[in-house]
């Protein structure tokens, strides 16, 4: 407010001098704010003041209009909150596109990895369109971006069992590759350690129209796991599917 | 903006840890400009209407987040509300002592220029910036007076900062004018009545 001496510096100037915006400035700083404050006005916010601590109302919630603080640092909490949105979806993605990296290339055996293109069309396929429609999501809210971008054409669960099943049929007979808690749950989803081939068989039946590729192999792998004892009753169910991969 | 803004930011802090005399500090730092904004709003009035203005900075002051220059942006838009509301109350009495036409026939100085700058009146100056469009008045007001950056001027009248720089120059332009033309009282009529 260093303005206000600048009054007496006029002096110099002609009758026809148009004000200067910092002498006009000084002028109504001058004439409107005056030093000092009515004492007991004070008093009046002051009590006002301690009437509000006795109250309690420190803890009061900060709404939109009392955040004054600076524009960088809000929108850095913004951009941040942003960030950390993006890089979960982008986990999320990660997830699951490795598994789906994960299931075709597991069941891209060393011998028919060309044949096998045609037979996980959904797989691959979903993953890559995810990533661009994530960040429009993106833009409103950091919320709820993690879940979202996981479920895009058909139920995560259902793609998931269908991983599972796939390992499951890959893995098996040479010593179960599936992690555990994978296994676990494809067990719970089957009804029972015994139950997981016949499951399966049924969760990739509808999935994979042309497993033809698969067969050879996969039922070789599986004949073997069967072999194992993994149950003996599925015998009389897997042949009534058309697509039994694992007959 | 203000020299004082570290200091205000300081005692404001320590007044949303239950500090009384801080809280009197920022009380002092903060009320005379308030006051001057208010003024400009109410004229008269200002006093009462300030009053209830701390009544709700107090209350709310633990609501609050910012620094010391935050804080003159806050208050002022408590302060603002207020005083709106007060006007309000009041149409029935409306603000219309302050038309232009009012200012031209407030006495003003002769003569000279450092004359005029000298003989002016709180009360003349108030006149000539109520006289001004609202916006204007406002965002001289609260940029000058309450010593707000742009931005935070923007922010309590609610408007874009590109606005309220406009309208705090055509506002500044328009005293400057009003100002000089008095002191050559033979072109004051046309320069005046000019609108800008």
């Amino acid at each position: 407010m260093g303005e206000r001496q600048s009054e007496g510096g006029l002096a110099g100037h002609g009758p026809r001098h148009a004000l200067l915006d910092s002498e006009v400035e000084a002028l109504i700083v001058a004439s409107l704010v005056r030093d000092g404050v009515d004492a007991e006005a004070e008093r009046r916010a002051v009590a006002a003041f301690r009437i509000a601590r006795g109250a309690g109302a420190r803890t009061a919630r900060t709404r939109r209009r009392d955040d004054w603080r600076p524009r960088e640092g809000r929108h850095l909490g913004r951009s941040l909150r942003t960030t950390l949105g993006v890089l979960l979806a982008s986990l999320t993605l990660g997830g699951v596109a490795v598994a789906a990296i994960g299931v075709a290339g597991s069941s891209d055996g060393p011998d028919h990895g060309p044949h096998d293109g045609p037979g996980h069309p959904p797989v691959s396929s979903s993953a890559p369109r995810d990533p661009a429609r994530t960040p429009s999501r993106d833009g409103d809210a950091g919320h709820g971006t993690g879940s979202a971008p996981a479920r895009p054409d058909r139920p995560a669960p259902a793609r998931d069992t269908e991983a599972h099943c796939r390992a499951y049929q890959q893995a098996d007979g040479r010593g179960r590759a599936t992690d555990a808690t994978a296994w676990r749950r494809l067990v719970d989803a089957a009804g029972g350690e015994s139950k997981v081939t016949e499951y399966c068989a049924r969760q990739l039946a509808p999935a994979a129209p042309e497993p033809k590729p698969n067969r050879s192999h996969g039922s070789a792998d599986m004949g073997s796991a069967e072999g194992n004892g993994t149950g003996t009753g599925h015998d009389k169910d897997t042949p009534a599917r058309p697509n039994g991969r694992s007959r | 903006m203000r020299a004082h803004d570290g200091e205000l930011g300081a005692a404001v802090a320590r007044a949303q840890q239950g500090d009384e005399a801080a809280f009197a500090v920022a009380y002092r730092l903060v009320q005379p400009g308030l006051l001057g904004y208010l003024r400009g709003l109410v004229g008269d009035d200002a006093e009462d209407v300030a009053s209830d203005a701390w009544l709700e900075i107090a209350r709310d002051l633990g609501r609050f987040k910012g620094d010391g220059a935050g804080f003159r942006g806050w208050t002022a838009t408590i302060a603002r509300h207020r005083a709106l509301d007060h006007l309000r109350r009041q149409r029935v009495r409306p603000r219309s002592s302050a038309t232009e036409q009012d200012v031209l026939e407030l006495p003003g100085p002769q003569s000279t220029h450092d004359q005029a700058l000298e003989a002016i009146s709180t009360e003349y100056a108030l006149e000539l910036v109520r006289g001004l469009p609202r916006d204007q008045a406002e965002a001289v007001l609260l940029r000058v007076v309450v010593g707000l950056d742009g931005p935070a001027a923007a922010r309590v009248l609610g408007k874009r900062p590109g606005a309220v720089r406009t309208a705090a120059y055509r506002g500044l332009k328009r005293l400057a004018g009003r100002l000089g033309a008095e002191s050559v009282t033979e072109e004051a009529p046309r320069t005046l009545g000019e609108s800008t």
